[in-house]
């Protein structure tokens, strides 16, 4: 027996790191559609500079009726998987709660990534499985007549031999195919998921040979193409009557409505530049168009802040006249504003520029109404500060809001041109106060009840306002100057503080949100505790 | 001598007294001796009036052939099927009152004829067919469903008369509504719930029997060069009218309208071999079953009045026995009517009545 000597190993250069900022994630769910997208990363420049990951959450074989209330549990694992829902901890019946809705203030992936948890971005990729082995088989040797024009249908074969059928009824079979699936996405919605699009079934192959081959049953082209468009149309349809959006590339690869060479694959799937166009299309709208507040954890921690203030035991007398009205005033005198007006330059207009996918507010296109305002400095906020903290302007916000307060966004507006035609209510979360601080005589708000004339409120420089933008529909007329606030009920995570969010209006996440291209003040120099003191750790982090 | 008395060698079924008075009321079987036999190859379609619907019912009920080249979407549930009017009768042409609706059913088929009307407006802004308005819930949500439907109903329909074996035709109404314009007849008249009525456009009529008999030897002109094997089996619908455009009262306009229709089916008879007439209004009718033959509407008939006319229709026309003849379970079936659907007489007869 011989033996091998060993050589030594020779010491190796340990490896280097370099740590890339970890991408916002964007889920690509459902049907295999969605698997061109696996891992793919791609860089914002024109609004965000962020860099975004694809993640591709595939079900094989999921059709429509898996996305039924009962059968939704495949979905509910592949999220739960991604960290996106988290069950009932103490391990009851599944109930299954997005973590960016969950009561716990902390979350570990929000925590681990540095970003503040807000509505993920899904695709739901669903239907054609459905549209191919359901409805197309159901439809049999049925034909019907789409009831609006689509340019280049007639160059398709017309089925022969097929019956004509009412369009009613073949709509009533889809509707029965993809109800289950509709209902599903509503359920996802509901649940909390309101970035949630529906991707658009792709145009299927014009080979009837290829099709019949892939699917082992015939059908012909025209039919199939009448099929994906009545299915694509039901999309839409839904996403005009829900926010759910409908993710729709057809038009960018199809030819008169025939599919595009360019981007057949297998005569099922589309290539990866299709996918380029879906993502394209995706962040543009995931940019610029509006998104809902996200309530839940905003509310609990309403509640907890007002709890806690409530425990402190503080003598705050209700407001009448804002418990009556929905909106007072005071007078903090004219001298401290007007310097405070001067160290503005109103130069930027209201598009929002640094728009974040972690913030909810307007898109980034400019305002039309001729608004415009000015980024503060650390030191204007901090007289801001001063102001609004002090001791009339803090206790007439404490008898209004029953709570101590931080003012989360306080942006300086200034309205030179046409105003809005109507007024509107601000729709943000239960128990958010609006303020404005007047910088110029002639500034003037005209508010209304919900139901209600409207009124029309002269102000003078030095004037406070506060008012609860969701009991009023309101809007500034034409010469106003303002410093627009918006103020939460002050959770004990949060300290006092002024923060200039940009052209953004409030923070999804009231526990935990990003100050990047923020501009802050607080005496402490900090604006979150991101674990509370004396706090056992296990219920923190 | 005697012997030669016509009477003296007359069958059982000639004799009131053997025939009617010693029967059970629900055994009077008002039949001789029948020209055809029937089984359960013979390919059957039927149209009519209402009471043609029971006649396809209870064909399809007891396991005939009855032929269907509508059937209908076949997602479709079965009372949905029936609200459209898939499968009640062998094709989609909804009830077919009058001998002219009929014949012209085939013109319009053959393309011989391209009435004026080529549809009518819902209330709803909705597309009716003149020619067939209740077969479509809410109707055609545009001009070209219609048509395309149309075009489908009478492709269907000349297919369907080539097919078959033998034609049940109830024979129901001899008024009519038709057009000032071209004389095409409509099952219904326009302006309650779909069209504009005016004098000028539309005009009633009461058919004589010179002028079914007429109608009814062109149709089977017409049917001869579609299918020269086919048979005819007529029946007279044992249902009064739901009301009467002339100004009499509705019983005297009920009797005119089945004594007319009743000597049609035997002048065509006489006339034609392959035409034979089934007794089903003389069974409801005729056979002191009134009381529990009719509802209480003393217009519609009850499923026993059905019995009776089927029982009465196997035994004289198949050499099965119908009393050992049991129905088929056709819940499950999705090619051919369940139950009754509303006739247009009955729409009429609670439009008329929605006012009193």
């Amino acid at each position: 027996m011989s033996t091998i000597a060993l050589k030594a190993e020779p010491q190796s250069a340990s490896a280097e790191l370099e740590h890339i900022p970890q991408p916002i994630p964007i889920y690509m769910l459902g049907e295999s559609h969605c698997v061109v997208f696996t891992d793919r990363i791609f860089r914002e420049t024109r609004y965000l500079d962020e860099t975004f990951i694809t993640r591709a959450l595939y079900l094989p074989g999921i059709s429509s009726h898996d996305f039924s209330d009962n059968n939704l549990q495949r979905v509910w694992s592949v999220l739960a998987a991604e960290h996106l829902i988290v069950g009932d901890p103490r391990g009851r019946a599944a109930t299954w709660v997005p973590f960016h809705v969950s009561r716990s203030p902390l979350l570990i992936p929000s925590v681990h990534n540095k970003k503040p948890r807000g509505v993920p971005i899904i695709v739901v990729f669903a239907g054609e499985i459905a549209l191919r082995s359901l409805f197309l088989k159901q439809l049999g040797q049925n034909d019907f007549d789409l009831p609006f024009p689509v340019e280049g249908l007639d160059a398709l074969p017309m089925p022969e031999g097929y019956a004509h059928v009412q369009f009613n009824l073949v709509l009533q079979l889809a509707n029965q195919i993809l109800s289950p699936l509709l209902n599903g996405l509503m359920t996802l919605y509901n649940v909390g998921f309101t970035s949630l699009y529906v991707h658009s079934i792709p145009p299927p192959t014009l080979s009837d040979e290829e099709f019949e081959k892939i699917n082992g049953f015939f059908s012909p082209v025209r039919l199939r193409y009448k099929a994906a468009l009545l299915f694509n149309r039901i999309f839409r349809d839904l996403a005009s009557q829900t926010n759910i959006r409908f993710l729709d590339i057809w038009d960018e690869v199809t030819i008169h409505n025939a599919l595009n060479p360019e981007f057949h694959i297998d005569g099922t799937h589309l290539n990866v530049r299709a996918a380029y166009i879906t993502l394209q299309k995706l962040i543009t709208s995931a940019i610029c168009d509006p998104r809902p507040a996200v309530a839940p954890r905003y509310q609990f921690a309403d509640e907890e802040a007002r709890s806690w203030f409530a425990e402190g035991g503080k003598d705050h007398p209700y407001d009448p006249r804002f418990t009556q009205a929905g909106l007072t005033e005071i007078d903090v005198g004219a001298e401290t504003t007007a310097i405070m007006r001067a160290q503005l330059d109103f130069t930027l207009d209201t598009g929002n520029r640094h728009v974040r996918l972690d913030w909810s507010g307007s898109g980034p296109t400019g305002s039309d109404e001729g608004v415009f305002t000015a980024e503060p400095t650390t030191a204007w906020l901090g007289r801001l500060y001063d102001l609004m903290y002090s001791g009339p302007v803090s206790h007439l916000i404490h008898g209004c809001l029953q709570a101590d307060y931080a003012i989360i966004s306080a942006r300086p507006l200034s309205y030179r041109g046409a105003i809005g035609a109507t007024l509107e209510s601000d729709g943000c979360p239960q128990g958010v106060l609006h303020c404005a601080l007047v910088l110029k005589n002639g500034t003037a708000l005209e508010y209304a009840p919900v139901e209600g004339a409207a009124t029309k409120l002269p102000l003078q420089a030095g004037q406070v306002v506060v008012f609860d933008g969701n009991r009023l529909r309101y809007r500034w007329l034409a010469g106003s100057e303002i410093v627009d606030m918006v103020l939460l009920a002050r959770h004990k995570r949060l300290e006092r503080c002024v923060i200039w969010p940009g052209m953004n209006l409030w923070p999804v996440d009231p526990f935990n949100f990003s100050m990047r291209d923020f501009v802050g003040y607080s005496p402490s120099g900090s604006f979150f505790r991101l674990i509370e003191d004396g706090a056992p750790w296990w219920l923190t982090i | 001598m005697e012997s030669r008395f016509p009477y003296n060698h007359i069958q059982p079924f000639q004799n009131w007294k053997k025939a009617v008075s010693l029967v059970d009321n629900n055994r009077i079987d008002p039949h001789g001796e029948t020209r055809f036999r029937f089984d359960r190859q013979t390919k059957f379609v039927s149209a009519g009036s209402c009471f043609a619907q029971r006649i396809a019912e209870s064909l399809q009920d007891y396991g005939f052939r009855y032929l269907v080249v509508e059937p209908g979407p076949p997602w479709l549930a079965v009372q949905q099927r029936l609200d459209y009017s898939y499968g009640v009768y062998s094709a989609r042409y909804g009830n077919i009152y009058t001998t002219l609706h009929l014949l012209q059913l085939l013109q319009r088929a053959a393309g011989e004829l391209t009435p004026v009307d080529e549809y009518w407006m819902g209330k709803d802004g909705s597309f009716v067919d003149p020619f067939r308005p209740s077969i479509q819930p809410g109707g055609f949500a545009n001009l070209n469903e219609l048509l395309t439907d149309r075009r489908q109903h009478l492709a269907s329909v000349t297919q369907l008369l080539g097919e078959m074996d033998v034609f049940v035709f109830t024979l129901g109404l001899t008024e009519t509504w038709v057009s000032a314009l071209d004389g095409a007849a409509f099952p219904a008249c326009p302006g309650k719930q779909f069209g504009d009525y005016s004098p000028e456009r539309y005009a009633f009529r009461n058919l004589t029997l010179d002028e079914n008999v007429e109608y009814f030897e062109r149709f089977l002109a017409m049917l001869h060069e579609l299918n020269p094997r086919a048979k005819v089996l007529l029946t007279v619908s044992p249902v009064p009218l739901a009301a009467t455009a002339e100004n009499q009262h509705v019983l005297q306009s009920t009797t005119y309208s089945k004594a007319v229709l009743r000597v049609l089916a035997q002048e065509m008879r006489r006339r034609h071999d392959n035409v034979e007439y089934f007794a089903s209004y003389e069974i409801v009718t005729a056979t002191y079953n009134a009381e529990t033959y009719f509802q209480a509407d003393k217009r519609n008939v009850t499923p026993a009045a059905v019995d009776h006319v089927m029982w009465s229709f196997f035994r004289n026309f198949t050499d099965e026995d119908p009393d050992q003849m049991t129905k088929i379970d056709r819940s499950q079936d999705t090619s051919g009517p369940l139950t009754v659907k509303v006739c247009e007489e009955e729409q009429l007869l609670a439009l008329i009545n929605a006012n009193l």
